[in-house]
């Protein structure tokens, strides 16, 4: 289920538009290209991670909100600039400022993903003509108004995730339900591609159980048998666990989420 | 301050002279300085779990600084720990675009400084070490007090930091490097308001001694911290932590932010 903000991308959305007009820009010349969102679910599949455990998630549900998309190379047209100094973010050397590429594109509004439903719509992005090669997001956490029942496990929460892990012919059950801070940016999500005018890409934002690059996985540094006392098979990870924190760190690096291009 | 590199700063301005300014230009005095925190100490209050801080050195290698108009050619080094009387150390004068305008400036590793407030003493062993800032001092809560004495070698250049106020034709206006101490202490790489602590750091003195090394900061894993979270910087262990925290305490004219690369 895809449970998205309409209100909330497309006022943004506009927010190029007024932020133009407001300091005398002809928005006529910041040329935009609105560009479908999608729930791209590849990177969901089997994996075995650094404890030899193979983990299947049968559940992965985050709450996010406001994507940005970057780009730290040349515009196509400086005439732009008024528009971007107005709607680029800068680094700042203090904790919690904004530091990655310019933001040329955005797709805002609250979120609420079920990452295994693959090509569901999450709305559309708006993004000015520009060679793109990042994009960041925030984690939030569901709340009334996101469109799931009051009752809902991730309701005040940022992920909820169940699966199951097997060694040596023993399986558990997992899950957990990951808070991040109101506000965590993930920043530098892999995204390469170059927008015109006319585009008709449809994007993926993907996220990768494990990583292309180095092969770290979300769950490296769980040991599920060690985390079951009771040896009933059932494992919970909870806030303030080892285990808990360091897949609640892991959840935030970059490197498992991306932008992609169907 | 025995041996001190009192080289007066205000010759700079003489030399930047040939700079192009026009008659409505004026003049940026530069000081740095190190707040109260690095002065008179982090007192309890600001940490979270109630130590409190004293610097016995504060040593911040800087050059540079730079307005729009001109660009100071001089190597510092400074020791914020020495009393300023809350004016900072006076680093060097400047022309600089009237109105408002901006400074720069590199904290980082490089030649021996030619100017500042530093001994020689300390010029010739953050030479040695190829350090940009090295911090000693004394956490102290209760009965418990420990020792640190930390050297970084990490590079950030400051670019377009706001200078708070415009600067006029004819009467030098001041501007002010600030440097935030307790940076150093925070327990998070992104919140905007993390927690000032010291228990991690404490948690460190691995053989007891009563001093925390850098090399007890990188033997304590951070990964499954509840606290100490790094967004995707591939930051592990507590030293490397506190290296990316020093590129976040350069500032101007105290809460004015820089952009840094």
């Amino acid at each position: 289920m895809v449970v998205r903000d309409v209100r909330g991308w497309a006022a943004l959305g506009m927010c190029c538009v007024g932020a133009a007009a407001g300091c005398g820009f002809d928005s006529e010349l910041a040329a935009r290209v609105e560009v479908p969102v999608v729930v791209q679910s590849d990177g969901m599949g089997e994996l075995v991670n650094a404890e030899g455990y193979a983990i299947r998630v049968t559940t992965m549900r985050v709450a996010f909100e406001n994507v940005e998309f970057t780009t730290s190379g040349e515009m196509h047209a400086s005439l732009w600039s008024p528009v971007l100094d107005l709607v680029v973010p800068t680094a700042y050397a203090h904790p919690g400022h904004y530091a990655g590429g310019e933001v040329v594109g955005e797709m805002n509004g609250r979120f609420v993903v079920d990452w295994l439903d693959a090509g569901a719509e999450l709305g559309l992005a708006t993004l000015l003509e520009a060679r793109y090669d990042g994009a960041n997001f925030v984690f939030t956490r569901a709340r009334p108004g996101d469109g799931i029942a009051d009752e809902d496990p991730l309701m005040g929460h940022t992920f909820e995730i169940a699966g199951e892990a097997t060694r040596d012919g023993r399986t558990w059950t997992f899950s957990a339900l990951v808070d991040q801070d109101e506000g965590r940016r993930v920043i530098g999500l892999p995204f390469d591609l170059e927008v015109d005018e006319g585009a008709d890409d449809v994007l993926g934002l993907q996220m990768l159980l494990v990583d292309p690059s180095e092969a770290d996985t979300v769950f490296d540094g769980i040991d599920f048998a060690a985390l079951d006392p009771d040896d009933d098979g059932v494992v919970e990870l909870v806030p303030d666990s080892e285990a808990y924190n360091v897949l609640k760190k892991q959840l935030q690096v970059h490197d498992h989420w991306a932008v992609t291009t169907e | 301050m025995t041996t001190a590199l009192r080289i007066t700063c205000f010759a700079v301005l003489a030399g930047l002279a040939a700079c192009d300014t026009d008659s409505e230009d004026g003049t940026l005095e530069v000081r740095i300085w190190g707040e109260e925190f690095v002065e008179d100490g982090i007192p309890a209050e600001v940490f979270a779990d109630g130590w409190s801080v004293r610097f016995s050195a504060f040593l911040v290698a800087v050059d540079g600084v730079a307005t729009p108009a001109a660009e100071d050619p001089t190597r510092y080094l400074f020791d914020l720990a020495l009393p300023s009387g809350g004016a900072g150390q006076t680093l060097g004068m400047l022309a600089s675009p009237g109105g408002s305008t901006e400074l720069a400036y590199r904290i980082g590793p490089g030649d021996p400084a030619m100017a500042g407030n530093a001994s020689m003493d300390d010029v010739a062993m953050m030479d040695a070490m190829g350090w940009s800032l090295f911090v000693s001092g004394t956490a102290t809560r209760a009965d418990e007090s420990l020792a640190f004495a930390w050297g970084f070698d990490t590079t950030t250049q400051y670019d377009a930091c706001e200078v708070a106020e415009d600067v006029a034709a004819h009467t030098p206006t001041t501007t002010v490097i600030t440097i935030h101490a307790d940076h150093l202490f925070y327990d998070d790489l992104d919140d905007p308001a993390p927690n000032v602590a010291f228990d991690l750091v404490a948690s460190a003195d691995g053989d007891s001694d009563g001093t925390v090394t850098t090399a007890e900061l990188a033997a304590v894993d951070i990964t499954a911290q509840a606290r100490y979270q790094v967004g995707s910087r591939d930051i592990r262990d507590l030293l490397a932590f506190v290296e990316a925290q020093t590129s976040t305490v350069g500032h101007i004219d105290g809460e004015g932010h820089c952009h840094t690369e």
